[in-house]
């Protein structure tokens, strides 16, 4: 087991795995070290018996009328649920971050992590029976690279050069620069793999080698399918059928699943929790997760350019509050950084910042904004909780005399008209595998996403550097100074990692949590099954 | 009277020309672009460039739109710029939902609404009046969504009667469709209602006093005769304006409802179009309610015209 | 023969035909006026201080009426959502009104081509569904205070100038305007002293409408995420943001909503009365 589960990723599975053998090594997984999952005892525990068939209802919280079966244009947590029940990706992530076999039996590369063999599982075939080789594998990863690529994953995969097939079952990446983690970003929604060649409108089908077929999609609307009796996963899937849809007003999902109208949802309101664990016939599936809301604010623009209106606003922050009145104690308490306290990676020795408003009295007064009106845009769409944590913010930090205006934006416009252009915005970031992930793409200078603008030499350096080292203490001392810097200078105020809740009638069994996303990281159709 | 209504469909072309034109400006002036709303916070300089050449946002907003008027004129609504598919067959999805949402409310709106008003010119004044008064008073009171979470609450989450959502589904009995269409419909009717039948009241007791209205009542007609004979067709005009109003309104602006029910009706169609600045979509969207706005109206003004005779001959 | 009884004084003979509806339309209407002014008669804390981290308190901890979503005191929030509620309902309608009837009038008492131009401006802006037309204009230009007004605003007066156009069309078709069109009157003197007057009646029932719906827009618009901005409290977001209450049995989605239908019914309430002051006995089928 610890082979195919280290860090480097020399994965040594050959050949089908027996239902049995997949569910023992997915407990193992899922109970891992390193607790990050808190999963309630009925649903890990190996004695239930899984039960083949029934129809299951799975909620999310958002669609879209612009939804796509193309993984890599996955735009929403509900489309990112649909692409793990139709396509597979080359790993899986565990829930302690280890990339385990899926369509990739194996894989190595060379001692500079530069160059990625993958070895092909045999004996997969596609919904249309078509085998799966090297060249589908080929065709699915280029997709992602190259200038017209209009990829979700495209920021990921920037350091991919070459993509070529060796032979019927082997691929070979070239990197530009060394990453021993490059097999994680090869389990995300968006790099599943999909068929060679296939023009658009042949993906639209939904032909992949996943565990359900197509049987219907109204984009905005519902997504039915139908077990695919040919899955190469031996017993899986147990149910015969799903239905995928969202209801976005949170009450309503709520309702929905109190009515007995849907089976499982994902999204729940932490407010709930309580209220939903008395109800009979329903139980919570939460996971600690590194997904967090955030305050962030530009270096180089508004009120946030002065170090000291940062550190201000940082130590303005109630965080203790918002962990109890916002997520009702479902959370971790951040540091200003995006690596939660659950992390291997965690900087232990950074001082935890608590509220002072005193010491944010003194910043402010430095800087000369104090009494001065700064604006935090805010919407609930960056990520659970930005609303509340801008008006609880605005409370703490008016006793240190930082007047803080709240605007509230347009839900549907935040994103394209707020995000990037104002300077002090509410934002939020999803689960990513690892801290490099976190890093890479909220912090690397001259990047889009880099909504504070940072720009740290010393950051930069070490953060392209961690990539290439495979050795965990060393790279935990380059994470650890990473934190520190983040820590005292960059423009997030980040004071909580919200758990990943979810809801689920009992008759659903076989939810294993995972805090790579919601709906245990969204593959949960692939492994729940009915009791009645 | 046919060259009046000759007339009004010809302003009617220039107002759906203006709308299109307010549209345009309106989607162009809002921040962000189509390319930024659908790739996200995923989205890298080079991905949103290629989407924007492939969707071909290069093209100055004039010629754009010149290009969208043309296709639009001879029937082609054009592609969704954030799905890729054809605007013609995303609307059909959703104007079937709308509408039959909208005919529901209206059938049962209107009427009892149109009754609860004479009723209550009737016995204007009296026990039932005053009751009805303040029935209808308390339904327009309170939000729509406040209508409907009370609503789902009692008969769908508590009693389990009816279900919580209204999406529609193509594998569903019509029984099952019916059931889905009663708490959303209930709420609209519920709100609707209140203002039509205020409305129907306040104009009939205007016009019963007029003289020759009061002349009737003083000869000894009954006073449900002189109600329905000679104050109703006078008094329609504001209220078929009115009735008009709230029809257009349930064909097109029922987000809330939408929302609070999952349902995909056009509404949420035209708020997530906005959303992604998917212009094409906008437009169609934008068009078709206000082919139906206009419609209704002139459909209302003619009704007019031919209960009050002297309005075909304005001076 | 007996003294004539004594004159009774004006003010009395005023009062005491003022019927016991518009009465409690005018207590209630008092009531939030008051609070409105002095709102720390009721508001034991200020309106964004957060007294709890349990949502949806009992009374007690977070306040008489007990705590709202986020812990702050329900009972001080609606105070002074009060104040903002009434007021902007207040502005709004106003400004619809004197902008809807005066284009309305205008076009039903004068020539043709302004008639036509205005009535298709104004058509083009109702053809829109106004949630929609709110979301673009408030997107664009932001969400400040005078762009909420003046965009409700103007949804609004659509609506009364075609229930003005139409009254004063109506008006205009009766025989007296034919008169005083016929000596030579212009179209304001004809606006003002032939339309108005009479048209006061259904215009008053519209007035109190467009004050509710003014309430219940703004609100919707909340439901949307525009609107009013935290953490400031106005009615309507009150009962969105506390709508997950219902959940818990709590009343806070409740009390600003029963406000809101408060105002609404007292409003209502005057200008029934209003109209029944204004129609004769005979139309009401009194005499």
């Amino acid at each position: 087991m610890a082979d195919e589960t280290s860090r480097s990723g020399k994965g040594e599975v050959t050949g089908r795995l027996s239902r049995r053998q997949f569910i023992s090594r997915s407990s193992a997984l899922a109970l891992g070290a390193t607790g990050l999952v808190d999963v309630p005892a009925a649903d890990a525990a190996p004695g239930t018996q899984p039960r083949r068939g029934g129809r299951a209802r799975v909620c999310m919280d958002t669609s879209r009328p612009d939804e796509y079966l193309d993984p890599m244009r996955s735009n929403t947590r509900q489309a990112h649920v649909r692409q793990f029940v139709l396509y597979n990706p080359l790993v899986t992530i565990s829930s302690d971050f280890k990339p385990v076999p899926e369509l990739a039996a194996s894989w190595s590369s060379t001692p500079d992590a530069k160059q990625w063999v993958f070895t092909l599982r045999k004996g997969v075939t596609f919904h249309n029976g078509k085998p799966l080789t090297s060249a589908d594998v080929v065709y699915s990863l280029r997709r992602h690279i190259g200038p017209k690529s209009e990829s979700q994953a495209k920021a990921l995969m920037k350091s991919v050069t070459d993509v070529k097939a060796e032979d019927a079952s082997t691929v070979r990446v070239t990197l530009s620069e060394a990453n021993v983690e490059f097999p994680l970003i090869l389990g995300i929604y968006s790099t599943m793999i999909v068929p060679d060649g296939f023009d658009k409108a042949e993906l639209e089908k939904g032909i992949g080698t996943g565990p359900f077929k197509l049987k219907e999609f109204k984009p905005g609307v519902r997504g039915v399918f139908v077990r695919n009796e040919n899955y190469w996963k031996e017993g899986l899937p147990y149910v015969d059928e799903i239905e995928l849809f969202a209801i976005s007003n949170i009450s309503a999902r709520t309702n929905a699943l109190l009515a007995g109208e849907i089976d499982i949802m994902g999204v729940l309101d932490p407010k709930t929790v309580g209220l939903l664990e008395k109800a009979p016939g329903i139980d919570i599936v939460a996971a600690k997760s590194n997904a967090h809301t955030v305050m962030s604010g530009m270096v180089d623009q508004g009120a946030t350019t002065d170090p000291n209106v940062r550190l201000a606003l940082k130590f303005a922050a109630d965080r203790n509050r918002a962990q109890q009145n916002i997520y009702k104690g479902h959370s971790q308490i951040g540091n200003d950084h995006p690596v939660p306290p659950n992390d291997p990676y965690y900087c232990h020795d950074l001082p935890l910042r608590a509220y002072d408003p005193g010491r944010a009295r003194f910043h402010i007064k430095k800087s000369n904004m104090e009494g001065q009106e700064i604006p935090l845009y805010t919407a609930e769409t960056p990520g659970p909780g930005a609303v509340e944590l801008a008006i609880l913010f605005q409370q703490s930090a008016a006793a240190a005399g930082i007047r803080i205006k709240v605007v509230r934006v347009p839900p549907e416009t935040f994103w394209s008209n707020t995000w990037l252009k104002q300077p002090f915005i509410t934002s939020g970031w999803n689960s990513h595998f690892s801290p490099d992930a976190a890093f890479t793409e909220a912090f690397t200078q001259g990047d889009r996403r880099n909504e504070t603008h940072w720009a740290n030499e010393r950051f930069q350096k070490l953060m392209v550097q961690a990539r290439g080292v495979a050795d965990f203490d060393r790279r935990k001392e380059m994470y650890w100074e990473m934190q520190r810097l983040l820590h005292e200078d960059g423009g997030f105020v980040a004071p909580c990692f919200y758990d990943l809740i979810d809801a689920k009638r009992s008759r659903v069994q076989g939810v294993q949590a995972n805090p790579m996303g919601n709906l245990g990281g969204y593959r949960v159709c692939e492994q729940m099954w009915l009791t009645s | 009277m046919v060259s009046l209504i000759l007339r009004r469909v010809l302003v009617s072309v220039a107002v759906l020309w203006l709308v299109t034109i307010l549209v345009f400006s309106g989607t162009e002036i809002l921040p962000g672009d189509v390319a930024e709303a659908v790739l996200g916070q995923n989205a890298t300089e080079e991905s949103l460039a290629a989407v924007r050449q492939r969707l071909g946002l290069d093209r100055p907003a004039l010629v754009r739109y010149v290009e969208w008027l043309r296709h639009a004129s001879t029937g082609n609504l054009g592609v969704s710029l954030a799905s890729g598919r054809p605007v013609s067959e995303m609307m059909e999805e959703r104007i079937g939902n709308t509408l039959r949402l909208a005919i529901f409310a209206a059938l049962i709106a209107v009427p009892i609404a149109l009754t609860i008003g004479m009723l209550g010119a009737l016995r204007a004044g009296r026990m039932l009046d005053r009751s009805l008064s303040t029935m209808t008073l308390c339904f327009m009171s309170v939000p729509e969504y406040f209508v409907a979470a009370v609503l789902v609450l009692i008969f769908a989450v508590r009693l389990r009667w009816l279900p919580v959502t209204a999406t529609p589904h193509a594998d569903e009995s019509s029984l099952q469709s019916l059931a889905g269409l009663v708490l959303p419909v209930t709420t609209l009717t519920v709100v609707l209602l209140a203002h039509m039948a205020r409305m129907t009241r306040a104009a009939i007791l205007n016009v019963m006093s007029s003289p020759y209205v009061e002349n009737a009542t003083l000869k000894g007609m009954t006073r449900a005769r002189v109600i329905v004979r000679h104050a109703l067709p006078n008094a329609l005009p504001p209220i078929l304006n009115v009735v008009a109003l709230n029809l257009a309104y349930l064909v097109s602006g029922v987000i809330v409802v939408e929302t609070v029910f999952n349902y995909p009706g056009l509404g949420s169609l035209m708020v997530s179009a906005v959303a992604t600045h998917d212009l094409p979509l906008v437009q169609a969207c934008a068009l078709d309610f206000c082919i139906a706005y206009v419609f209704l109206n002139l459909a209302a003004d003619v009704m007019s015209i031919l209960a009050n005779p002297r309005l075909r001959y304005p001076k | 023969m007996n003294a004539p009884p004594p004159p009774r004084s004006r003010v009395w003979t005023c009062v005491s035909q003022v019927p016991v509806s518009a009465w409690i339309g005018i207590v209630i209407l008092a009531f939030w006026v008051v609070l409105a002014v002095i709102p720390s008669l009721l508001a034991g804390h200020r309106e964004a201080d957060v007294l709890t981290n349990e949502s949806f308190a009992a009374p007690g901890v977070a306040g008489l009426l007990g705590g709202d979503y986020l812990g702050r005191d329900l009972l001080s929030r609606l105070v002074y959502a009060a104040r903002r509620t009434l007021g902007l309902a207040v502005l709004i309608t106003v400004l619809a009104f004197a902008a809807g009837v005066f284009f309305g009038f205008l076009v039903a008492a004068s020539r043709r081509w302004i008639g036509l131009l205005l009535n298709s401006i104004n058509d083009v802006l109702l053809a829109f569904p106004s949630l929609i037309l709110a979301l673009i204009v408030i997107a664009a230009l932001g969400t400040s205070l005078p762009v909420l007004i003046l965009t409700v605003a103007m949804i609004e007066a659509t609506r009364v100038f075609r229930v003005a156009r139409a009254l004063g069309m109506d008006i205009v078709a009766m025989d007296f305007v034919e008169a005083a069109r016929a000596r030579g009157e212009g179209a304001w003197w004809i606006m003002l002293r032939e339309v108005l007057p009479n048209a006061i009646p259904p215009l008053a029932a519209e007035f109190g409408v467009r004050f509710t719906y003014s309430i219940l827009f703004i609100s919707a618009l909340g439901f949307l995420g525009l609107g009013v901005q935290p953490p400031d409290a106005d009615w309507g977001v009150m009962v969105r943001e506390n709508l997950q209450g219902l959940l818990f049995g709590s009343i806070a989605p409740l009390v600003p909503a029963a406000a809101i239908a408060s105002v609404t019914i007292a409003v209502n309430l005057l200008v029934d009365a209003q109209l029944r002051r204004t129609t004769s006995d005979v139309a009401y089928g009194l005499a």
